[in-house]
């Protein structure tokens, strides 16, 4: 015990010493500059570092393996140094101007002081100079990694939207915000999260809409995170929520940059992260789980019958099983007459109880969706022949599960697709309820859905109640919420965030 | 108390469907008077007096700008605060467990008939209270989605009885109208406390309080006046001999589609039920806080919560007793006095302070 | 701990701690429960109830579906000093719960409708899954002969026997009576409740006949309307007196009138929109009602006597003894309330709304002003041409 602390101890005292090993400025001594960096770096052999003599300077090409594109760095770099004249009593100086002016990729050029940006940069794929007698270094950026190439998101799929996704790299997905939204007043701040990752994230926002407390209170949540790597959107996620503990999230995610464009222009902050196509939407509200962009590109009646079928989707998903197995178990006298005699018929010979065969099931098909998720593509084909036959047929057929309880859950698996970004709150509510409803009938459901009510109307995304605009109720917001109105109404005045009733922002 | 930040209309929404929870709850048999025609003559009476109620209380919070009733008191005498909220907190702990012995009769009686009437007690009490503790801006947002749930699904249960309405079965009265009429008046201000919890909560409306205290008492009378209407219409004085005439209101009428609407007031009773006693709780805890030291805070909601559990399990077991006191036209007194009373004095007392102040 | 850790345990901890309150709620499965269809309640010669019940009983084909031309019902018979003596004793003879929510008739025995009904009808409304608006009927003998008929027709017996009872009254031939309508009609103690005549046809075995042709649907019918006075049932009409009663009442929509005259052996008037209004009339001391029947019609097959054309044919002679048969048959039911002492009209009501202080007089000795009141009828019948 006394052992396992200590080593603990070590463990913490380590982690602090290291950021101020990394912090270390460069020399101007390029031979002891590239002794420091190559130890730091532990002699890791994708580390290059090319060296070359120009004019009698001593300078370093430094880059990480496979992360540079080779042909722009022999053509606009290397081989522009070595075919320039320097003389042949060159100083370094002389050398860092003709880098800094002549230069054909000056354009995209950063100075860098530190060991520390000496290593972000490179492993961010530019080149970084160093030049004897210089303490300093210049970056290039001509990163040459392979990506993956833009294409249809495959959570968030439109029948007339755009086909473009993001994708892993956060420059290509700034540039097709920016080319959705050709504003001036629409801004990129670029941070840095991760101690060991150094991720890059990218707050966008438009200057003339977005609340001054709200992008303080953003980047404040962000300033504190400490985690040492940062890998997809979802690690910093729950460090922007409000209760990290709710079922419902009051941040979202996108995968379109056309949706982001427009929830930016509604006044919120998106987060680009690097590395993962998902960006993060804050502040987030119930009600923008029931909006796609398709919804814009349809007629206003259509538009606003599939935002009728979404909410009634979400409904049924959530109660649809607690309710059969709570009129089943303690109230079969709500039901129909011809609907009662079949469940009966169906439920006279099978050995659970409602509620076991409910939760009996639905864990079957999380398990199944699971395994779908996780199987290579040409056996997913097989899971889903083995669940149809499986639970379709053959549980129905054995006796063990009553066939109204199977059109139950299918018709609560196809609904909670309808909402796909609230399936999470909508997987574990649904047993919740199951259970609540199987112990208390309509009561426990009934106060099962009290309780998640009130929750979830409690919860503020950065001063913005969670249900706004359903409650607070805003009358002018509900042109976009439960109905979609014409253009002709929607184009009166773009609605912001600071519009709805009950905001805690400046108007 | 805190500052809150709801609407007047997301308040008059909340304590409306609050009051649903008397409509519901009606019992003939532990009120008076004995015909419908009375009660709903007397709901007229009772709405001028209510208006006229509200006026003290109204004119206290023009003068206490940002106070409600108990600080205003306690800030003018220390000892008056502490009368004022050890009464207000009392009518509530009383309220707040009358509701959950009137949830609890209404669900063992009738829905589960086999069921351990603690079971209602020991869930919804605690599910009250931990929603209490989110405080009022959370209950009020939820409360406005019930209200509408419950103005729609009520609203189906009457247009579907309309049906079966039939102008023979509404009658004159046929006793003495006067003590009739006046027994009516006493029982529509009877367990309205949503009376007082609304000038309690009056620092925490943003908007006019003064439609909302006049819009809330119109929509209880509308909705009780259409409800009335409705059950006599439908039921007659058989009404009168049913333990929930409502209920009885909801089971009698039917469509293809929805073979008993029995089960939809069932829900709305679980709502309105739920919602009037997380009101409770937070005006309880904020009545609590306004007068007791700060070291007790923490302990105000368990507290609470233990005093209503155990007034609720013991009232379950003399329910005959307190059908009786129920039947008791003090009751509409009570209200008059917590609503319109306690300010008025205050009103008064404050009002010769600073007449012998400016002398 | 931090905060968030805290709560969620304590919510964990909450939730555990429910788990044994569940059982304090009774929780049947479907498959442990007797759906009860009818009831049907009859008095033997011991003074003991007679309880029988028609439960759900499915034969189940495939994979669980009903089978609608197999016997879905089965007959549970049981005997008891009181309704709740013989529920309980029919729980000792299947293994279910007896479940009563989907029960759609109560027919009661003509003996037992002769002694008292109220009290067994008051456990049926003093259960609260029982649905208020069951069907109510009065059986011709025996209940349980109208519970064992055999009906084939749809899943269950029951559920024909229910719309047998609705039709009935949609074609204006007989009253239809729920449970909580007939308990309003006794508690009020001025008005008189009604319930339907149910009579069992022979069976073929009975009226020993060969089973060579098709059976019929049903070997029910409706035949007449029972009234009851004080619980007891104080005697039966038949179906044309039936629809006097539905006239008075204000409850008939639609029914066709058979009616002669001088020019016609027979014609069908179809009447199709129907309004009447019945008003007291309260002067010198005396009670009167007035009743105003307005109705549009249609003929149906017209049989002119013989001696008679086409060219002598005279729509307002029919119209004429379609309003003559409409006040023939109110006179004939209002003449029930003297003969029966009773007021299923709903009269009472009328008075009472009409004038409160001379209703609290008659209120103590009603219905019997009934008996010497006058009923005045006006009827008019518009026939539609083509």
């Amino acid at each position: 015990m006394l052992a396992y602390l200590k080593g603990r101890l070590d463990a913490l005292r380590a982690r602090e010493q290291e950021p101020e090993q990394k912090n270390v400025p460069l020399t101007g001594q390029l031979l002891e500059d590239l002794i420091s960096l190559r130890s730091q770096y532990h002699n890791s052999s994708d580390f290059l570092c090319r060296e070359v003599e120009l004019g009698g300077v001593r300078v370093a090409l430094l880059m990480i393996e496979g992360m540079v594109n080779l042909q722009t760095f022999s053509e606009l770099l290397l081989e522009p140094l070595l075919n320039h004249d320097f003389g042949s009593a060159a100083r370094g100086e002389d050398i860092h101007r003709f880098v800094q002016e002549q230069s054909v990729l000056a354009a995209d050029m950063v100075e860098v002081y530190t060991c520390q940006e000496v290593f972000r940069f490179i492993m961010s794929g530019f080149v970084v100079l160093l030049i004897d007698g210089i303490p300093s270094g210049t970056a290039f950026g001509i990163q040459g990694f392979n990506f993956r190439s833009v294409s249809e998101p495959s959570g968030e799929v439109n029948e007339r939207g755009s086909r473009e996704g993001f994708t892993e790299p956060l420059r290509i997905n700034m540039s097709m915000v920016r080319r959705r939204l050709k504003s001036p007043a629409l801004r990129f701040e670029l941070m840095n999260l991760g101690s060991a990752s150094q991720t890059d994230i990218c707050l966008i926002y438009m200057t003339d809409k977005v609340d001054s407390r709200l992008l303080r209170e953003v980047r404040r949540k962000l300033r504190r995170i400490r985690t040492e790597v940062v890998l997809t959107s979802g690690y910093i996620q729950p460090f922007l929520e409000g209760r990290p503990w709710s079922m419902f999230s009051d941040v979202g995610t996108t995968e379109r940059p056309d949706t982001l464009a427009a929830k930016v222009m509604e006044g919120r902050i998106c987060i680009l992260v690097d590395g993962t196509p998902f960006a993060l939407i804050t502040p987030y509200l119930f009600s923008e789980n029931f909006q796609s962009l398709d919804d814009y590109a349809h007629r206003a009646y259509y538009a606003t019958f599939i935002r009728f079928i979404k909410y009634l989707s979400f409904t049924i998903a959530i109660l649809l099983p607690a309710l059969y197995v709570a009129v089943g178990t303690f109230h079969p006298e709500l039901l129909p007459h011809a609907l009662l005699f079949n469940i009966a018929a169906a439920e006279e010979v099978t050995p659970f109880p409602l509620m076991a065969e409910a939760l009996i099931i639905h864990l079957l098909y999380e398990i199944m969706r699971e395994a779908g998720l996780r199987l290579p593509r040409p056996i997913g084909h097989a899971v889903s022949i083995v669940g149809a036959l499986v639970i379709g047929d053959a549980a129905v057929t054995a006796g063990l599960i009553g066939s109204p309880m199977i059109l139950v859950v299918a018709m609560t698996a196809i609904a909670s697709f309808v909402v796909p970004s609230l399936y999470e709150p909508v997987a574990v509510l649904r047993l919740v309820f199951i259970l609540a409803g199987g112990l208390a009938g309509l009561y426990g459901v009934a106060l099962a859905c009290m309780l998640v009510l009130v929750n979830v109307s409690s919860l503020n995304s950065f001063g913005a109640p969670y249900m706004a605009p359903i409650s607070p109720f805003s009358l002018s917001a509900m042109r976009d919420t439960f109905i979609r109105a014409s253009f002709t109404r929607l184009q009166k005045r773009t609605a912001r965030l600071q519009d709805l009733k009950g905001v805690d922002m400046d108007r | 108390m805190t500052k809150g930040k709801i609407g007047s209309g997301q308040l008059l929404l909340l304590l409306f469907a609050s009051r649903c929870f008397n409509l519901l709850d009606y019992i003939p048999a532990f009120n008076q008077p004995e015909e419908y025609t009375a009660v709903l003559l007397g709901n007229l009476t009772g709405l001028v007096l209510q208006a006229l109620l509200l006026i003290p209380p109204l004119l206290l919070y023009r003068r206490f700008q940002g106070e409600n009733l108990i600080l205003a008191a306690g800030n003018r005498w220390r000892p008056l605060g502490w009368c004022f909220g050890l009464l207000y907190l009392a009518a509530i702990v009383s309220q707040l467990a009358g509701t959950l012995i009137g949830f609890e009769y209404f669900m063992t009686s009738t829905i589960y008939p086999g069921a351990s009437g603690a079971f209602f007690i020991l869930t919804m009490a605690p599910a009250c209270f931990w929603c209490g503790r989110n405080g009022l801006e959370g209950t009020a947002r939820a409360g406005a989605i019930v209200s509408v749930f419950l103005l729609l699904s009520l609203g189906t249960i009457f247009l579907i009885s309309l049906r079966s309405w039939d102008v023979r079965n509404l009658h004159p009265l046929l006793g003495d109208p006067l003590p009739a009429v006046w027994q009516g008046t006493l029982q529509s201000l009877s367990k309205f406390p949503e009376l007082y919890l609304l000038i309690l909560l009056y620092p925490q409306v943003r908007g006019s309080t003064v439609k909302c205290s006049y819009g809330l008492i119109a929509a209880a009378f509308l909705l009780f006046e259409a409800a009335g209407l409705l059950l006599t219409g439908v039921l007659g004085e058989y009404a009168m001999s049913q333990t929930f005439p409502y209920y009885t209101l909801a089971a009698v009428v039917d469509t293809e589609l929805i073979q008993r609407l029995d089960s939809l007031y069932m829900l709305n009773w679980v709502l309105s039920a739920f919602i009037r006693c997380t009101l409770l709780v937070i005006v309880g805890k904020e009545c609590a806080r306004d007068f007791l030291p700060a070291r007790a805070h923490p302990l105000v909601l368990p507290v609470l919560l233990a005093l209503s559990c155990l007034l609720a399990l013991l009232g379950c077991r003399f329910l005959e007793q307190l059908g009786e006191l129920s039947r008791s036209s003090s009751n509409g007194l009570i209200t008059a006095l917590f609503c319109g009373g306690l300010p008025l004095l205050l009103l008064l007392i404050t009002g010769r302070r600073k007449k012998a102040g400016a002398e | 701990m931090r905060i968030g850790l805290k709560r969620a345990l304590c919510l964990i901890a909450a939730g555990l701690l429910c788990l044994p309150l569940a059982g304090c709620t009774e929780t049947v499965q479907m498959n442990r429960r007797a759906i009860v269809q009818a009831v049907g309640l009859d008095l033997e010669e011991d003074g003991q109830l007679k309880l029988t019940l028609q439960i759900f009983a499915p034969a189940v084909e495939g994979s669980g579906g009903i089978s609608a031309s197999a016997d879905n019902a089965r007959i549970i018979q049981s005997k008891g000093k009181t309704v709740a003596d013989a529920v309980q004793n029919a729980a000792l003879l299947q293994g279910k719960e007896l479940f009563m929510g989907h029960n759609r008739v109560i027919v009661l025995g003509d003996s037992l409708a002769r002694r008292d009904v109220e009290q067994p009808l008051r456990y049926f409304a003093g259960d609260p899954t029982v649905r208020q608006n069951v069907c109510l009927a009065l059986a011709k003998n025996r209940a349980e002969d109208v519970l064992t008929a055999k009906i084939n027709q749809g899943i269950l017996p029951a559920e024909i026997l229910e719309k047998l009872l609705k039709n009935a009254q949609e074609v204006g031939l007989a009253v239809h009576m729920e449970l909580y309508a007939f308990l309003k009609a006794l508690e009020s103690g001025y008005e008189s409740p009604l319930a339907p005549v149910l009579e069992a046809a022979p069976t073929k075995e009975e009226a020993g006949g060969e089973s060579a042709r098709l059976e019929p649907v049903s070997a029910l019918s409706v035949t007449g309307t029972g009234v009851f006075q004080g619980g007891r049932l104080a005697g039966t009409v038949g179906l044309e007196t039936s629809r006097g009663l539905l006239w008075l009442r204000g409850d008939l929509n639609r029914t066709v009138l058979t009616v002669s005259s001088g020019k016609y052996q027979s014609a069908d008037l179809r009447l199709t929109v129907v309004r009447a209004a019945l008003r007291p009339e309260l002067s010198d001391g005396e009670l009167r009602f007035r009743l105003r029947v307005e109705a549009e019609a249609a003929v149906d097959e017209p049989q002119l006597r013989p001696g008679f054309t086409e060219a002598d044919a005279d729509w307002e002679e029919l119209a004429l003894a379609g309003e003559a048969a409409i006040r023939r048959e109110c006179q004939t039911a209002f003449s029930l309330a003297r003969r029966y002492q009773a007021d299923p009209f709903g009269m009472g009501s009328l008075v009472w709304q009409r004038n409160v202080y001379r209703w609290r007089t008659l209120r103590e000795t009603w219905p019997a002003p009934l008996g010497e009141a006058d009923l005045q009828v006006e009827a008019r019948i518009t026939l539609q041409q083509g």
